[in-house]
């Protein structure tokens, strides 16, 4: 009858050797410099084909992704310091109601103390007029 | 002598529809359009949890996750997810959301969505994010919430980046606390990343200035290598799939990981060199020679508790990367390592309830 377990032993040993050469070569420094070269030969294709295509933006005198780019940047930084001083808006404003309310607060007990005062100065005008 | 290999024609018939469901599932994962892509996202039932975003800026977001308007006496929770996939690792599915748990758990959650940076990031510095862009989030964070404390939390990238705040930050004591979700610290034992990135055959410089013109480095030529991390786990991701493939329960998780798994971001390409060459090169958070603005970081000035989660398994950032922070101790601190992977604590496997619930606790004992 099928034996999945041997499929199981089977596939699970596949796995392993194929790791195990996988982390062989990764381990390899010959193999990781050649990598390496490769990619930078395509980072360089890439370079150079972005080059193309802002010369050919340049020729038509349309927009490079460069300049796009620099737009953009502009304007993010822009962005950044309305936020900022959008930030320090609210900041002052929280700080002038708390100070409001600090005025209030003082305003009040001199109001109550001179409340308090009154009565006193009423008697001693009463008594100096006697 | 016994024939191993004879086959009824039962079990033909059930090998041959385990076949054909499997490539079914496979096919499900390829999208053609972004039609199929939309539908496949309300099939699984991705990111549940509402939100409402509060702030934006350029590409990023804050987002904030609504429970009927209950009121929390709770600080919020800001979570700063990775730079190279969505955030919605965090709210995958029904019943694997962390933040559905801290939500219902009357935590208040922001998180920040950092949207697919493009050309006009080809500037935007490590600097800039941590002094400008998450600054003025935390700043839109007190104003949304009225409060004037938080609690930050990182995944992967996004705790390196959470650390980095708190070391420069958390002096100024709006910090309550800290929780990394597999973060690495210490990147001379980042594993096979370290090795890939050694400058010997990375040339950091070249990638960067030739991607330069797209402003960010393609989450394509980032992710080419992950499969490569850990072959058993890429193989295995199959195997379990396919001897599941009957279990509706388990296909849902899988599609949605691997919705996850594939929905890449663009990397910002400053943040990249300088994330590669001071941290992966050279190491420099963890020797307190990183410097963000104009200051050097010290990550001894983190006195903050921190709740460092750590996975057994993990094949991207291995544990020991993210073990033993020189940060100043607190009686708060806890290490904690769970059984899984480096998503699949957070979203898979059932350690994650463990996880939810650690994480509840820690946030509302330092409150």
């Amino acid at each position: 009858m099928w034996n999945m377990n041997a499929m199981d032993d089977f596939s699970k040993q596949w796995e392993k050797m194929v790791k195990d050469w996988f982390d062989e070569l990764m381990n390899n420094p010959d193999f990781l410099k050649n990598m390496s070269k490769s990619m930078e030969g395509a980072l360089t294709s890439k370079s150079m084909l972005d080059e193309i295509k802002n010369n050919i933006a340049k020729s038509l005198s349309i927009p490079t992704a460069s300049s796009i780019a620099k737009i953009s940047q502009y304007i993010i930084k822009q962005e950044a310091k309305i936020n900022d001083l959008e930030d320090l808006l609210y900041e002052q404003k929280n700080d002038i109601k708390e100070l409001k309310e600090l005025f209030i607060k003082s305003l009040d007990n001199k109001k109550s103390k001179n409340v308090k005062k009154t009565p006193s100065k009423t008697k001693k005008t009463v008594k100096e007029k006697k | 002598m016994k024939k191993e290999f004879d086959i009824s024609p039962e079990q033909i018939e059930e090998i041959s529809n385990k076949c054909k469901n499997f490539w079914e599932i496979l096919e499900k994962t390829q999208f053609k359009s972004l039609d199929e892509k939309q539908k496949a996202w309300r099939e699984i039932g991705l990111a549940p949890t509402l939100y409402n975003t509060i702030y934006t800026e350029n590409t990023a977001k804050l987002n904030y996750y609504i429970d009927n308007d209950k009121k929390s006496n709770i600080s919020p929770v800001l979570i700063i997810p990775s730079l190279i996939n969505k955030n919605y690792t965090m709210d995958l599915i029904k019943d694997h959301s962390m933040i559905s748990h801290l939500v219902k758990n009357n935590i208040p959650v922001y998180i920040i969505d950092w949207g697919e940076p493009g050309i006009e990031h080809g500037d935007y510095t490590l600097d800039e994010m941590i002094d400008g862009t998450i600054n003025r989030i935390v700043k839109r964070i007190f104003r949304h919430s009225g409060k004037k404390h938080i609690h930050i939390l990182g995944q992967c990238i996004g705790g390196v980046i959470s650390t980095i705040y708190a070391t420069k930050y958390s002096s100024q004591g709006f910090i309550k606390s800290m929780t990394n979700i597999t973060s690495p610290v210490d990147f001379s034992k980042g594993g096979k990343l370290t090795e890939w990135t050694n400058p010997k055959t990375f040339n950091l410089d070249k990638i960067v200035n030739s991607f330069k013109e797209n402003g960010a480095i393609s989450p394509q030529f980032i992710h080419a290598g992950f499969p490569f991390l850990d072959l058993n786990m890429t193989f295995n991701k199959y195997r379990n799939l396919f001897n599941l493939v009957d279990n509706d329960e388990f296909v849902t998780l899988y599609r949605a990981l691997d919705f996850w798994g594939n929905d890449n971001i663009p990397y910002p390409c400053e943040i990249f060199r300088k994330f590669n060459r001071d941290l992966y090169q050279e190491n420099k958070l963890f020797k307190g020679e990183l410097v963000i603005g104009d200051q050097k970081l010290n990550l001894k000035d983190i006195k903050i508790p921190l709740f460092n989660i750590m996975a057994k398994h993990d094949h991207v950032f291995p544990k020991e990367a993210a073990l033993n922070i020189p940060k100043t101790k607190n009686k708060a601190d806890i290490d904690k390592i769970y059984e899984g992977g480096h998503v699949t604590i957070l979203a898979g496997l059932p350690a994650r309830f463990e996880l939810y619930k650690d994480i509840e606790n820690f946030i509302k004992n330092n409150e």
